[in-house]
């Protein structure tokens, strides 16, 4: 029966090419605005590689220190020192990594030549939060890292304008007049992956005489995502524990937050918690109506063609279709419709995320990077499930009123009109 | 024996300025392998009796038994079903799917027709075949001839088996050689055991069946 309905809904593509067409194109149209709006998010918030735990990673960028009089309120990143006192030893976590993102020069022993580079400074805990992908060589251990030995990983394009196609392992650069010896070499990584990204990543104790004396982000590593609340209250017990009476300010983390609730915060920098509700509602009314207006106007043609079809639909009562049958086939033709459209949408929504690549995703601090969308991204399951649901939504908005009529007329009155 | 019985049955149709009455206490009995011929003047009913008939109508007061069977109780799933078992259609106008080719056309009755465990392809070129257009199964409605829509409308109306079949003004729209084609099929179709009930202006053909009907402002005149 599937089989006639699809030979059948194709036929009359053919037959109303511009009816058809007009149909196609609407509902590719409306597929990738969508579909830009639920990439955009995926991306930004699922995970790529080499941020393979973005779901269960937590983020502490700022603390708010305020005086014990209240008088006044400092916001910066956490220091060392903080981060050695509140949260060295939290226990939830499965891992903590401290880093610190830095734009600078780097020269090439005895040549002139300076590089612009982005720079992190981390711990070896930050290998393991991260899958990179090493051409050659390893990251820097725990020993090198504690020893503070001057060493880096580099990505691969580094690796290339600094050595011409050379080998770069043990090779070493100037910076910040210290030589830096390249332990491994990482595939590029996208700025899309603001967390993990870097040109070159040094051991932060290579850099600062004592931790404390620098300003990170603290990343937090949960065992899963229902650790959450308790690396949260983990936190807010250690600000109370921790704070001594000879400690002139209260300190208050902003934060932990997951990816989720950092995007929702947009550089809100209070510490009440973002209400991850009313945004998914933001979110899913935008797609609401974004799914609404061209299904308000695809209904049209359906209709169009439904009445173009009363006929047909006698006579197919006549010989045994039932209401639900012909509802069935009203919808299930329009549903081939709407998939070749949302086929088409989906192809268009890739075009144009990769041309707008560098407005929809800000790049933090103006990477010297690339934005390079992942083909990960682009093809997953969800994003085609995704496809699949609001191809069924739209056709169930568009076509499920003229279905429904279609499937109340009287036969009779049907078959002669 | 009967296989359609109608008892006192009344179809009106309403609107906000009148009412109009279509068919005025109708009792009639058809039995079974009977071929009847109604006949009657344009909007004497012909038609809606038919339609009741064939349940594509309800009466609005009567019984219409169907092998037994009282059809008013059915539900729209019942009815459907029971259409597609027991009813074959032939219209006027043939009526065929413009979109589906010959084969589709023919076989849209067995589509309904769950669990049949029928090869329906099989059985569409055998009744395409008993009404000599097996050549033609890849062709679209638009390119047939009046008299070949007709015979696909006929292979389409006997592919379920039915025991009746519903003919409003089968040749009405055919010049008389093709007509005379077409009564002559349906006439192999009685012989063949089937019930026929046929809307008819033509006399001539009309004489040929076993029994005429015939109707003046919704009532069974003769």
């Amino acid at each position: 029966m599937h089989k006639v309905y699809l030979k059948q809904a194709w036929q009359m593509l053919k037959e109303d090419k511009v009816i058809g067409i007009i149909t196609i194109s609407g509902t590719a149209l409306a597929i990738t605005m969508i579909m830009v709006v639920i990439l955009t998010q995926e991306i930004k918030t699922k995970n790529i590689t080499p941020e393979i735990y973005r779901e269960r990673t937590m983020y502490i960028e700022y603390t708010r220190e305020e005086s014990r009089e209240k008088s006044h309120i400092n916001i910066n990143p956490v220091s060392g020192r903080l981060y050695k006192q509140y949260l060295s030893q939290l226990k939830t976590p499965e891992l903590l990594s401290l880093q610190k993102r830095d734009q600078s020069r780097i020269s090439i022993i005895n040549q002139d030549e300076y590089l612009n580079v982005d720079i992190l400074y981390t711990d070896s805990e930050f290998w393991k939060m991260y899958r990179f992908s090493f051409e050659e060589g390893k990251p820097f251990s725990k020993e090198d890292f504690h020893s503070g030995l001057p060493t880096a990983v580099i990505c691969k394009s580094m690796a290339q304008k600094l050595f011409k196609g050379e080998s770069p392992l043990g090779k070493e650069f100037l910076y910040k007049n210290k030589q830096h010896r390249i332990c491994g070499v990482v595939k590029d990584i996208s700025t899309l992956c603001d967390k993990a990204y870097s040109q070159i990543w040094i051991p932060y104790t290579s850099v600062f005489e004592k931790m404390e004396d620098g300003h990170f982000t603290v990343v937090i590593l949960a065992g899963n995502k229902n650790d959450f609340n308790n690396i949260k209250k983990e936190v807010r017990e250690s600000e109370i524990r921790n704070l001594r009476e000879i400690d002139k300010n209260t300190v208050q983390f902003i934060g932990p937050y997951s990816r989720r609730e950092l995007l929702v915060k947009e550089g809100n920098l209070t510490n009440e918690d973002p209400n991850l509700k009313k945004s998914a509602f933001r979110f899913y009314l935008i797609l609401a109506i974004l799914l609404l207006i061209p299904a308000v106007n695809l209904s049209g043609f359906s209709l169009f063609r439904i009445i173009n079809r009363t006929s047909e639909i006698g006579i197919r009562k006549a010989f045994g279709a039932n209401r639900k049958t012909i509802l069935t086939q009203v919808l299930y033709e329009n549903l081939l419709t709407s998939l070749t459209g949302g086929i088409i949408g989906l192809l268009l929504s890739y075009f144009t995320v990769t041309l707008i690549k560098d407005r929809l995703f800000t790049i933090e601090n103006n990477s010297f990077g690339e934005v390079t969308i992942p083909i990960s991204s682009f093809i997953s399951p969800s994003i085609f499930f995704y496809v699949f649901l609001i191809c069924l939504i739209l056709n169930l908005l568009s076509s499920g009123i003229p279905a429904w009529r279609a499937s109340r007329l009287h036969t009779a009155d049907a078959i002669k009109s | 024996m009967s296989i359609i019985e109608l008892k006192n049955v009344q179809k009106m149709y309403r609107t906000k300025e009148i009412e109009t009455i279509a068919l005025e206490n109708v009792n009639l009995s058809i039995d079974k392998g009977e071929f009847l011929s109604i006949m009657g003047p344009s909007g004497c009913g012909k038609s809606t009796l038919l339609n009741i008939i064939g349940l594509l109508d309800i009466p609005n007061r009567g019984h219409l038994h169907i092998n037994g069977q009282d059809t008013s109780q059915l539900n729209d799933k019942e009815a459907a079903k029971f259409r597609n078992k027991t009813v074959g259609f032939i219209f006027q106008s043939f009526h065929l799917i413009p979109s589906l080719n010959v084969l589709d056309n023919v076989q849209l009755p067995l589509l309904y027709r769950s669990g049949s465990g029928i090869n329906k392809t099989a059985r569409a070129k055998e009744v395409l075949e008993k009404v000599g257009l097996s050549h033609r199964m890849k062709h679209f409605p638009t390119q047939l001839s009046g008299g070949q829509s007709q015979r696909v409308a006929i292979a389409r109306a006997i592919i379920g088996q039915p025991e009746i079949i519903l003919a409003d003004e089968p040749t009405g729209n055919l010049d008389s050689k093709m007509g005379m084609e077409i009564i002559e099929l349906l006439f192999d179709l009685n012989r063949e055991g089937s019930t026929i009930v046929m809307v008819t202006h033509d006399e001539h053909i009309a004489k040929q069946t076993k029994r005429i009907a015939r109707f003046f402002d919704g009532r069974q005149v003769e």
